[in-house]
């Protein structure tokens, strides 16, 4: 009897590990009889030389596997999935959406810089990561990854109760001024760049803020309606529906533009401090493959993408979750990451250290 | 809202069959997701957002509410029968449902349980529809402080749900409540403990350690201890609560069905702290105190109407305000979003025929669910007749998959089988597991609260005794332990 119970409890371990090794062996499979695919490289072992296989055009033959690195239901797995059905009937292809989450996105990204670089595994970056990189949280450079398309972008807002003690930025900087290290924001997590622009906003101001980490958006919101915060640096997204009911007013913009939708909410440039003395950094999402994708590929991919994005579909989306959605390919992304990079290092050098 | 749009609005849901039958598809498939150990209701609703891309708004979220209710009440099964919590909020069922299994109650436990987490979504359906326009200020008037005195409070349940030893309990919650340390600092952002893995930068979760502290000890007792052949007698005849018995527990129901319903309007906060204050209640205001933990149907009553009286509660802050009160309503309000709908006051004014829709769907899914339990009961006491072999291998194959599938990482699963064979060890030396997962929870949670809280005021302790609430909760607190302490010491002078 007790013998029995410990050979079924080995074999219903063996098959479940026998499960994971299929996985693998089964990746591995697949990948070498793609050599065929002309978007692959012709030696499937070797990861690095991508001039190999220089076909004019890459083919997508395959469903495309795009991990995203939060948890399935929140905002950004949310963007991702509202991209398969435009993949599906405008384009024909198979957008296959696998969560990996953990790590602040780094779990996630990790497996896609670790795929094979076929072009068939992709992951959704955000500026988290460029954070976690910047502050050598992550065992990645941003020399690991082909950087493909942007997706969205969303200027951080400061937002604080509407009625309250504070009419505009003007007034909520002047009150930190009189009170330095009193006036607290409230910052959805933390060492990211939602906490960045709110101490480059200090710096700007030449003032201090208490600065309270919280987990997630919808905690900094309810402790400001609820009078606990003085304010609160968040996306347009996470704080329209409290702004539009009254109950939270946008104070200014991190960004060099207004937002189409709150056009009364200056820029904090308009209201005369320099919040991008560090660079120009933003919160913003891209798509991102492993290092060594043939270059077609990347093409065929970003041109793909660029095409569902900015679909009338997708576009109406992104309205009505407020986010920018204006995508971005080729070198002028690949400067444009290097540029919200090499802020972000500043920031983690100069803020968070 | 006029009374005629709702009457109108109400009949057209309980008129479409596809919106009924999808939220009776929506509300089984919870139960199923609730009573599998790894895997959750959160999991569950997830996976039907892309459904709702296609579906009307109503019948998208009617059927995400199903999963929901399910997903809190199915939970019990697996805690009843098995001794493994299927979700965070059965913890507490298992104390005294698993107990009642044994003595061959298993039955009558699992309709107490489908009963209590009818009663709990009911009450908090109500206090949702008739309430939730004056209740929008609760959600907001927690802040740091109050969430920090919030958890204070919760560690002093320990006590509660300790079984023999209290020593031990402790010891137990503090395990708990070390394992909360690994992660990201909540305050500063620092790592600590991760070893420099990547997996561990977001904390040890719930579900790794449920599956870890219940399921592999289970499995590897089983495997080690001889006489684990005993059979049960499974009475059968009188699973439905009769009339009496019901009355006599009303008390009880609707005190935990509003703890449930409180707690689940504070945002982030969810099922299973309602279910521990809940029981710790019930064995407060009972005459038989000692009986708890030995099988008394009060203790699962008390845990099962205060988990889902959650659901309606945390629906409230989401329809008002358009925060989320928990992990699944912060799923539901994307869902909500996907549709052009903006939560809020606008919303009862604009779109009654959703708010209404959400009301009646939620209704009709809690009817389902107790419908389901109950005719299932009869299939789900089967599970204590496979042999012990048969049932060992399966818990195995599910352990191991459901901690692989909470974030398609195979690392969780290697925590699960450390977290495991730690709780193999504290299961051979008597050690109670609800404190361990009690300490998990609310140690995150005080830790980070009391931090901000001391953030917020520069240091200054009286932080938490101007502020009314937070004062009158740690208040509570002290008091508890105050007399429990004295209580223990006057039992030992006359024992003396």
């Amino acid at each position: 009897m007790l013998s029995k119970q410990i050979v079924t409890v080995a074999l219903g371990i063996a098959m479940i590990l026998s499960m994971a090794a299929c996985s693998k062996t089964q990746n591995s499979t697949t990948v070498s009889s793609e050599a065929s695919v002309p978007a692959v490289s012709s030696e499937p072992d070797s990861t690095t030389s991508p001039e190999k296989a220089p076909e004019k055009t890459a083919e997508i033959t395959k469903p495309i596997t795009l991990i995203v690195p939060w948890n399935a239901g929140g905002g950004t797995d949310i963007m991702a999935r509202y991209l398969q059905p435009i993949f599906k009937n405008e384009l024909g292809i198979d957008l296959t959406i696998k969560n990996v989450e953990g790590g602040g996105s780094a779990v996630g990204l990790t497996e896609v810089i670790a795929s094979k670089p076929d072009g068939y595994t992709l992951g959704l970056a955000s500026s988290s990561y460029l954070a976690l990189v910047a502050q050598g949280r992550m065992d990645a450079g941003i020399d690991k990854t082909t950087n493909i398309v942007t997706v969205s972008e969303d200027p951080i807002i400061l937002v604080a109760k509407a009625n309250g003690k504070y009419a505009d930025a003007k007034a909520f900087v002047d009150a930190a001024k009189a009170n330095p290290g009193k006036v607290s924001i409230g910052v959805p997590g933390s060492n990211n760049v939602n906490q960045a622009f709110a101490a480059l906003l200090g710096r700007g101001a030449d003032t201090e803020f208490n600065f309270l980490p919280f987990d997630g958006a919808s905690r900094v919101s309810a402790d400001i309606i609820g009078g606990h915060i003085d304010a609160g640096v968040v996306k347009p997204s996470e704080a329209i529906t409290q702004i539009q009911s009254g109950d939270l007013i946008a104070l200014g913009v991190f960004s060099n533009n207004r937002l189409t939708l709150l056009p009364e909410t200056p820029t904090f440039a308009e209201v005369g401090y320099d919040v991008f003395s560090l660079g120009q950094i933003t919160q913003m999402s891209y798509i991102i493959g492993p290092a060594g994708m043939d270059p077609e590929m990347q093409k065929t991919l970003a041109e793909l993408f660029q095409k569902a994005l900015q679909s009338n579909d997708f576009q109406k989306f992104a309205d009505e979750r407020v986010f920018v959605c204006s995508p971005i390919i080729g070198d002028e992304l690949d400067s444009y990451i290097n540029d919200i990079y090499a802020g972000m290092e500043k920031v983690s050098t100069e803020i968070f250290s | 809202m006029d009374l005629n749009v709702i009457i109108t609005n109400a009949i057209a849901v309980f008129l479409d069959p596809s919106t009924l039958l999808l939220v009776i598809v929506g509300t089984f498939m919870g139960l199923v997701f609730g009573a599998l150990p790894g895997l959750t209701s959160t999991m569950g609703v997830a996976i039907l957002i892309p459904l709702t891309f296609t579906l009307e708004p109503v019948q998208a979220i009617g059927m995400m509410l199903g999963t929901y209710v399910g997903g809190m009440a199915g939970g019990a099964v697996s805690a009843i029968l098995l001794n493994i919590p299927g979700t965070p909020s059965a913890v507490v069922t298992c104390l005294d449902g698993y107990p009642m299994a044994k003595q061959g109650r298993g039955a009558e436990a699992l309709g107490w349980a489908a009963f209590a987490s009818g009663f709990g979504s009911i009450i908090s359906w109500l206090i949702l529809v008739i309430l939730s326009p004056y209740l929008a200020r609760l959600c907001t008037g927690f802040g740091s402080p109050e969430y920090a005195a919030l958890a204070f409070f919760g560690l002093t349940i320990i006590a509660a749900v300790s079984g023999k030893s209290i020593i031990k309990g402790i010891i137990a919650g503090l395990i708990g409540v070390s394992l909360s340390f690994v992660g990201v600092d909540p305050i500063w952002g620092d790592l600590r403990f991760t070893f420099g893995n990547i997996n561990l930068m977001s904390g040890i979760s719930t579900m790794p350690a449920l599956i870890g502290f219940y399921s592999i000890p289970q499995i590897l007792m089983s495997c080690t201890d001889k006489n684990n052949t005993e059979k049960v007698d499974i009475k059968l005849h009188n699973f439905v609560p009769s009339l009496k018995k019901l009355f006599q527990s009303m008390v009880n129901i609707i005190r935990s069905s509003v703890i449930g319903t409180i707690i689940g309007i504070i945002p982030a906060t969810g099922g299973n702290i309602a279910s521990f204050l809940a029981y710790d209640q019930e064995k407060r205001f009972s005459k038989v105190p000692a009986s708890f933990g030995k099988g008394n149907e009060q203790g699962v009553i008390a845990s099962e109407a205060a988990n889902n009286g959650v659901c309606g509660g945390a629906l409230i802050p989401m329809l008002t305000l358009g925060i989320p009160g928990d992990s699944v309503t912060a799923i539901l309000l994307g869902g909500l979003m996907i549709h052009g709908l903006k939560p809020g006051p606008a919303l009862f004014l604009e779109s009654p025929d959703v708010v209404v829709g959400i009301f009646t769907t939620l209704f009709i899914a809690t009817v389902v669910m107790v419908l389901i339990q109950m005719v299932g009961i009869k299939l789900f006491i089967k599970v204590l007749n496979v042999p012990v072999h048969y049932l060992t291998a399966a818990l195995v194959i599910l352990s191991l998959v459901g901690s692989y599938a909470l974030r398609n990482n195979f690392f969780d699963v290697i925590l699960t089988l450390v977290l495991g064979i730690l709780g193999y060890f504290m299961a051979k030396a008597k050690f109670p597991m609800a404190p361990t997962v009690l300490g998990l929870v609310l140690g995150a949670m005080f830790e980070g609260e009391i931090r901000r809280s001391l953030k917020m005021s520069a240091g200054a302790v009286s932080i938490f005794f101007t502020r009314p609430v937070a004062c009158v909760i740690i208040l509570i607190a002290l008091t508890v332990v105050v007399t429990n302490i004295v209580k223990a010491i006057r039992k030992q002078n006359e024992a003396q």
